[in-house]
């Protein structure tokens, strides 16, 4: 069993304790609200000697990204976090971060892309990167972000994945808010997160050349082998967070589940309103019997198409709540995504795609009770619909 | 080189196609770019020079 250390600390924090347990080599980043709190704890944590790494303060979201290509390079176990703009302005150098099979981890939290101007959360940020190639997993609590953090140097280096990862976490409601954590003592992170050891590096004895061109006759197989390695990284994935259970016990999964037993309405939420949906839940099978359940999307990328599957047999109406719009298109991201996974499935549940929660506003638990009605009355009238805003005022 | 560059499947290249061997685009064949060969006739020159400033690698001169 292992030993037990609880801390109220605030989730951007204990995200940064979670880096410096895994003994980062190499930290660039550029502040951004609301991720600002877990690099400059990160700042502190090297200054102070805490933490034997390289912190290299950058100009910018793109040097940051473009120095974590090179340290990453080089063999070095490397983070960074960004939100929103940053991200943004990050967009060239993430495509090439995947290509170059370079295993950096990164915490977006999550933040509305301008304009107007918003600090605020919701996920249009990560939705904007979607096709970059990164791996992109969700945490709905702090500790859910410890753990993830720490898995994800796990899952990012190894030798049959090598592919970066962001891990998800929703800006204020998560990034800002003091949590109860348990932590792992270092000897438990050392156990079970041993050094990065690189199939390749940059090293002056034993030259590569990395970010060739890939003229048209070897382009489209680099793209195949860059797609079926996401693909594949799952599995990875999936062993790594039974090694974690195993050891910790907490389990995760690529798609967590919460009351779904006999249910014929499914929710699917991403991050951490999933909290307050899973209270939504509570209260329509307690208090009114309703058979409803709910379904949380954990890993964004590679999508668990044959877990979605499995796990909606048998359900009449499922209501995907987006926190993002793809503007003018045929639902929200996650809900086009899931239609798309069904389309050639027999018995597919009603798809309802709900927007909701832009730039900070509050999902509340009877946002999520009217979803579920309106969802359910959709499916019954066969209503023909792209997507629908809920909580917007008409 | 058992396979030319331009047959190899996916699964066949190194890990982000990085380049492990250095030297290596000595093995590459590039004579087949070209697929016209231009003559010089030398009987229509002339020298205005252009050529000169046109040609590739500057493989004309005067």
């Amino acid at each position: 069993m292992h030993k037990v250390r609880n801390l109220g600390i605030e989730v951007s924090l204990g995200i940064s304790e979670a880096v410096k347990l895994a003994d980062v080599d190499a930290i660039a980043a550029y502040p951004i609200t609301p991720q600002t709190h877990i690099v400059e704890h990160l700042s502190e944590l090297v200054a102070d000697g805490e933490l034997n790494a390289e912190f290299i303060p950058v100009e910018s979201e793109h040097s940051a990204m473009s120095v974590c290509a090179g340290t990453a390079a080089a063999g070095a176990r490397t983070y960074t976090a960004t939100s929103s703009q940053g991200l943004a302005l990050m967009n060239e150098i993430l495509f090439i971060i995947p290509a170059l099979r370079l295993p950096i981890v990164m915490t977006l939290a999550n933040r509305a892309l301008s304009g107007p101007i918003s600090i605020w959360n919701d996920h249009s940020d990560l939705m904007s990167v979607r096709d970059t190639g990164w791996i992109a997993i969700f945490a709905e609590n702090g500790q859910e972000a410890f753990d993830l953090t720490l898995q994800s140097f796990k899952i990012a280096e190894d030798h049959r994945v090598l592919l970066p990862i962001s891990v998800n976490i929703d800006g204020f409601t998560l990034s800002h808010v003091i949590e109860p954590h348990e932590f792992l003592s270092q000897e438990e992170v050392n156990e079970f997160l041993p050094p990065y050891q690189p199939l390749v590096q940059l090293n002056p004895d034993k030259p590569v050349s990395m970010g060739m061109v890939g003229i048209p006759e070897i382009f489209f197989e680099a793209k195949k082998a860059q797609d079926v390695a996401l693909i594949e990284s799952k599995a990875v994935i999936k062993e790594v967070f039974k090694d974690f259970g195993d050891r910790f016990g907490r389990y995760y999964n690529v798609i967590e589940s919460y009351r779904t037993e006999d249910a014929e309405t499914l929710l699917l939420t991403m991050g951490s309103i999933s909290e307050t949906a899973m209270e939504a839940i509570d209260v329509m099978r307690d208090e009114q019997g309703r058979r409803v359940g709910l379904l949380r999307l954990r890993l964004w990328r590679p999508f668990p198409v044959d877990e979605l599957r499995e796990m909606v047999k048998g359900v009449k109406t499922l209501a995907v709540i987006d926190r993002a719009v793809s503007f003018g298109g045929t639902g929200g991201p996650v809900a086009g995504e899931i239609r798309s996974a069904l389309y050639s499935t027999a018995d597919r549940p009603y798809v309802a795609s709900f927007i909701a929660g832009l730039g900070g506003r509050d999902v509340t638990v009877k946002d999520f009770m009217d979803m579920a009605a309106l969802a359910e009355k959709m499916e019954a009238e066969g209503e023909i619909h792209e997507y629908k805003m809920i909580g917007v005022r008409e | 080189m058992a396979k030319n560059f331009n047959e190899m499947t996916w699964k066949e290249y190194s890990l982000a196609f990085m380049v492990t061997r250095p030297g290596c685009s000595a093995e590459y064949r590039t004579g087949d770019w070209r697929s016209q060969k231009p003559v010089v006739d030398k009987s229509k020159c002339i020298k205005c020079g252009i050529w000169e400033l046109r040609s590739r690698w500057g493989s004309v001169k005067r």
